[in-house]
């Protein structure tokens, strides 16, 4: 489902050039629920943001849901992380200035699916992470576990393949966390989604399938 | 999409009040200068309907003498020996209200149902010529009028169409000083100047033996020597035994008259050019203030698969909706002039003004929209994620 060969990242700024990541080879199965764990700085987030197409690697190649990804043009990425991938961060992204519902459909505005499927949609969503209830609060009136089950009905609601999930659980306490991990690891097994997270958590890395480390750019073992 | 942009701008509406306000009030000072310069230009567009080239005028002041009769020769006296000089093609008279003269006779009278609203002049049979008035239906003066049955009148098109649009007004006979029959139609006499409103203008036959100072009016010949006014001064004064007159030319008479109308023109236009400078400046302030706020929420809509023209359209969409909503507002406060009736000028004028206003709003909007829509479409994602 995921298949990264000789990945490297490098960032230059005017002063210093930063080697993100270092000839990463990843592979990773349709329903597989992979964890990477590694200490602040070592490119986590720069791996997750190359698998998910929002940055473009300095070499190697990726292959996602049986595409390889050779040409970096925003109108087709656009469309391809649309509709294959979902997105949830650790700061949660919720637009602030739109309802819970209003959140959760922005996937499929970019669908151009017609409003009231995409309440629909929504609304499933939203009942599966357990909020129907909240449909109409703003994000600024709900707690931080909330939000981040607002963030998850977002990432699930166009039925994406796959899940891409950066310190999920970083901005919550250990129940809040949980009650996110268990979302996860429901939508893992029951819809087979596949998922990759970053955590700092070990109890959480345990709970999936494989876990990977990475420690300065490069996968420790 | 616009359903879910009109709920975003709707969730937002208390950060964009500030910036309605502006632009409504921007709105609203384009739309009374373009009001007031439009209002001028009409006037001035339509023509004067006389001469002012190669036209002298001189108002002459008589002797409080009684003797009526004495003037009569006097100023039959002053058109024969003026028509001796080659260089002068036509001489007549008219009442002291003549071109630029900045005197008015206004009257109203109600004929026949219906009041009439009209600035009275008067003319001799020369007149015509000598300003060079184009008589549109009937026809000028002629020397039967001076006994005429009924006092003779010419009014001007702008009357016809006000009172007889659809049928004839030549021998109508009306009720203005006694009965009054209308022989001719001039197509316009704008004797208040270039940028004045054209008014109701009747022209009656300006009485040899009327005790009103005449007013001389004098055409040369194209190419006369300048020095022809020295002539005409000594003649007038030789002439008229000591009456007091000062001679100007028509043509200088009107550009000094319209100066009055430029100067405002002009200024009110500097101002306001300064103002809507100003308000385009602090709109694109807001605007690159409002993207640089909202890069998280960029970010995020491009990670879920915006592309870069979708996000500089909603941009766009947004600033063009708040205008729209901006120009709605004002547009309803603009509208009560031509329902209350503020000034009493054409439906159609205020319409040209909030078209233009509009315009100029829009056109300003979209150029101060185009360089932060340019940088919304290009934030990076992973960049703008990351920052929050
Ligand atoms: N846009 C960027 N420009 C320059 N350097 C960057 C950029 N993004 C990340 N880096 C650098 O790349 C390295 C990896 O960063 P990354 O954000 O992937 O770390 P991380 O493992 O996610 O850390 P954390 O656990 O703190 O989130 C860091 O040294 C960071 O400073
Ligand atoms: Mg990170």
């Amino acid at each position: 489902m995921i298949q990264l060969n000789n990945i490297s990242k490098v960032y230059k700024t005017k002063t210093i050039e930063t080697l993100a990541l270092d000839n990463i080879n990843l592979s990773v199965e349709k329903g597989e629920f992979l964890s990477i764990m590694g200490p602040s700085g070592c490119g986590k987030s720069t791996l997750l943001n190359i698998i998910g197409l929002l940055d473009e690697p300095s070499s190697g190649m990726i292959n996602i849901s049986d595409q390889a990804i050779l040409e970096y043009k925003s109108k087709a990425l656009a469309k391809f992380r649309n509709q294959k991938l979902g997105f949830i961060f650790q700061s949660f992204h919720l637009i602030n200035d739109l309802s819970v519902i209003d959140n959760v459909e922005l996937p499929l505005i970019y669908r151009n699916i017609g409003s009231s499927e995409r309440k629909k949609l929504a609304e499933e969503a939203l009942e599966s992470v357990g909020l129907k209830n909240r449909m109409k609060h703003f994000p600024s009136q709900l707690s931080g576990g909330q939000k981040q089950r607002v963030a998850i009905a977002r990432a699930i609601v166009g039925k994406p393949e796959i899940i891409l999930a950066d310190e999920p659980t970083g901005n919550l306490d250990s129940v809040m966390g949980g009650e996110v991990m268990d979302i996860l690891l429901k939508l893992n097994k029951e819809n087979s989604t596949t998922i990759v997270m970053v955590t700092h958590d070990k109890l959480m890395a345990e709970k999936t399938h494989k876990l990977i480390r990475l420690f300065d750019g490069s996968q420790v073992n | 999409m616009i359903k879910h942009l009109l709920t975003l701008i709707w969730n937002r509406k208390k950060r964009s009040v500030l910036l309605i306000i502006e632009l409504s009030l921007a709105f609203l000072i384009l739309f009374s200068v373009f009001g007031f310069v439009l209002y001028n230009m009409d006037n001035y567009k339509t023509p004067l309907g006389f001469d002012t080239e190669n036209i002298w005028m001189a108002s002459l002041r008589m002797n409080s003498d009684p003797d009526s009769a004495e003037r009569v020769e006097t100023k039959a006296l002053l058109l024969q020996s003026l028509r001796q000089i080659p260089e002068i093609s036509e001489v007549s008279y008219s009442n002291p209200v003549s071109p630029f003269s900045g005197s008015t006779w206004q009257t109203s009278t109600i004929d026949n149902g219906f009041e009439m609203d009209v600035e009275l002049a008067a003319a001799d049979l020369n007149n015509d010529k000598t300003l060079g008035l184009n008589v549109v239906e009937g026809r000028w003066f002629n020397k039967e009028d001076k006994s005429a049955k009924y006092r003779p009148i010419v009014i001007n098109k702008k009357m016809r169409m006000a009172y007889w649009p659809d049928s004839t007004a030549i021998g109508r006979i009306i009720k203005l000083n006694g009965e009054s029959k209308i022989v001719g139609v001039i197509d316009n006499y704008k004797y208040h100047g270039e940028f004045s409103e054209e008014k109701n203008v009747v022209i009656s036959l300006f009485a040899e033996h009327s005790d009103q100072n005449p007013t001389l009016i004098i055409r040369l010949k194209d190419g006369f020597d300048p020095t022809i006014e020295q002539d005409i001064n000594r003649i007038i004064q030789q002439t008229t035994k000591g009456w007091k007159f000062s001679i100007e030319n028509l043509e200088s008479k009107r550009k000094f008259l319209n100066v009055d109308y430029w100067i405002p023109m002009v200024v009110l236009g500097s101002i306001s050019g300064f103002l809507i400078f100003n308000v385009a400046l602090g709109l694109f302030g807001v605007l690159v203030y409002n993207i640089k706020k909202r890069r998280g929420e960029i970010g995020l809509r491009r990670a879920l698969g915006a592309n870069p023209k979708s996000i500089s359209n909603q941009f766009i969409f947004e600033i063009l909706f708040l205008t729209s909503i901006s120009i709605l507002i004002a547009l309803f406060f603009a509208i009560q002039f031509p329902i209350m009736g503020f000034f009493d000028v054409d439906t159609s004028l205020y319409i040209r003004a909030m078209f233009y206003s509009a315009l100029v709003i829009y056109s300003l909007v979209l150029i101060c929209t185009i360089y932060p829509s340019i940088q919304a479409a290009r934030v990076h994602p992973a960049t703008a994620l990351h920052e929050e």
